[in-house]
């Protein structure tokens, strides 16, 4: 299980990320700009953070330039290109937003961030579309990793909103924003796991599922997985539903622990799907 | 030297002794846990209910030695991000250890389990069909080492033209990923390709 904890870190920061541009810059659009100032900040730092973790997973990574070598027809290739363009254009944001005469620049680089974001989650997803890997070739993968953007940029995002209580912003507009966001997150995530788990059915010649892989692994830690997730996700509800009423210091606290709870559970459910690796041959 | 390498494996005549996994870790000096050949058990069967009352069994098992098939369109080629997986001009599949970052990505794809990690190199190795021997006109080592000869080379259209077209069997995959330059010639119990009818019997050696 623990082989692939390089692959865990650089995909879930790298979406972690990707999600947090985007549901920020949704709510700024939405008049929260104020809350959401760092946002970019802590986004880039996510980014940066997976793509440093992922050179760990690397056998030589001296070579790594030449990873960008094979666009033409690697997905890996490709994934590498696009999370660097999208964390390159993350930067140029913080810097244009940072900088008084790059400023006017911000806007469309904010708009090209946002792009770069939906595709790297695209192409991240494409990487584990191998047509001999049945569990991951499947478009469960999409959603999978779409589904974990949604989740944690939302969740961090609703803790910008929150901590920043003396900004006034159109509260029910961007916290039903917030709200709609979180609830499709989730609905992404119960569509994922029973098409992962029947995706991950087929068995090789040697007896073994990508399902009876991560059985093997503990059916219990799947659950907590799952119970995680539902648990995280009504206390995030709940907390949204409160913060729509007004902010006090505990929901900040209880919102970082819903927070906590659904990374936990998705931390779990990453390394279940990296143990759902089964081979379709010899 | 071959201009178009391929192997033939005759399952009628595999016993399935490993010396042609033994003579290729012994002449590339592999590390434990690296095998550029390996020779998969394949085996199943059932009692079987006769019209008098008796049983009787329809057990089977055969041997599927297998290396790096150096295939029309290697998987591991299209998905290495650096193109240090490359073919050469005869289409064997070589690795260009001044380009793999071994991420292992060849290895995840190749239905073969051709690609293969050491460790203590960091980068992805596999079988080169002997390359060097090639050049010196002699067998690869796996080949001249087949106690029965049941594992042959040569020229795919030779291969070809002497055995017919190849015969997927159980738990070869769907030859169409790769399109692999493996001819074989299949024994009286071969099972068809994606037979669910056996299981591999020995993962821990391959």
């Amino acid at each position: 299980m623990g082989a692939h904890w390089p692959l865990v870190g650089f995909t879930l920061l790298v979406q972690a990320a990707a999600g947090l541009l985007i549901v920020s810059e949704i709510l700024a659009v939405l008049g929260a700009e104020a809350r959401m100032r760092g946002a970019d900040i802590l986004a880039f730092l996510f980014g940066a953070l997976g793509l440093a973790v992922s050179f760990a997973h690397l056998g030589m990574p001296l070579h790594s330039p030449y990873a960008l070598f094979n666009i033409g027809s690697s997905w890996l290739s490709r994934e590498i290109f696009c999370t660097s363009a999208f964390i390159g254009c993350l930067f140029a944001l913080v810097v244009c937003r940072r900088v008084p005469t790059l400023q006017r620049l911000a806007g469309p680089l904010a708009g090209l961030a946002v792009l770069a974001a939906l595709v790297d989650l695209y192409a991240m997803s494409m990487v584990y579309r191998i047509v001999t890997v049945p569990a991951w070739d499947s478009p469960a993968t999409l959603l999978n990793f779409a589904a974990t953007a949604l989740l944690l940029g939302t969740l961090v995002a609703a803790l910008f909103l929150a901590a920043r209580a003396e900004a006034q912003v159109p509260l029910c507009r961007v916290g039903g924003t917030l709200l709609v966001l979180l609830v499709l997150a989730v609905l992404a995530r119960a569509v994922e796991l029973p098409l992962g788990l029947f995706g991950a059915m087929q068995e090789n010649a040697r007896g073994i599922s990508g399902f009876s892989a991560v059985m093997a692994e503990g059916s219990g830690l799947y659950a907590l997985r799952v119970a995680l997730l539902v648990l995280g996700a009504a206390l995030a509800g709940w907390c949204g539903l409160r913060l729509l009423r007004g902010v006090g210091p505990a929901l900040v606290a209880l919102g970082a622990c819903a927070f906590l709870v659904v990374l936990a559970g998705e931390v779990i459910g990453r390394f279940a799907f990296f143990d759902m690796y089964v081979l379709n041959g010899m | 030297m071959l201009k178009h390498p391929a192997f033939h494996i005759d399952l009628t005549t595999c016993t399935g002794c490993k010396t042609c996994m033994i003579a290729c870790k012994d002449k590339n000096d592999l590390p434990v846990g690296v095998k550029w050949r390996r020779v998969t058990e394949y085996t199943g069967g059932h009692w079987v209910s006769r019209a008098d009352g008796t049983v009787t069994q329809d057990v089977f098992a055969y041997y599927l030695s297998v290396g790096c098939n150096h295939c029309e369109d290697p998987i591991c080629v299209r998905n290495c991000p650096t193109t240090a997986m490359h073919k050469d001009e005869s289409g064997i599949v070589l690795v260009d250890a001044t380009k793999c970052i071994g991420c292992r990505y060849c290895e995840w794809a190749c239905p073969y389990h051709a690609p293969q990690f050491d460790p203590a190199l960091g980068m992805m190795t596999k079988c080169n069909f002997c390359i060097d021997y090639l050049r010196e006109g002699k067998a690869p080592a796996c080949v001249a080492a087949c106690p029965t000869r049941s594992l042959t080379c040569g020229e795919a259209e030779d291969l070809q033209k002497q055995w017919g077209d190849s015969v997927t069997v159980a738990p070869l995959p769907d030859p169409a990923i790769t399109r692999p330059n493996l001819f074989v010639t299949p024994g009286r119990t071969a099972q068809p390709a994606g037979s669910s009818a056996g299981r591999v019997a020995n993962p821990e050696e391959v």
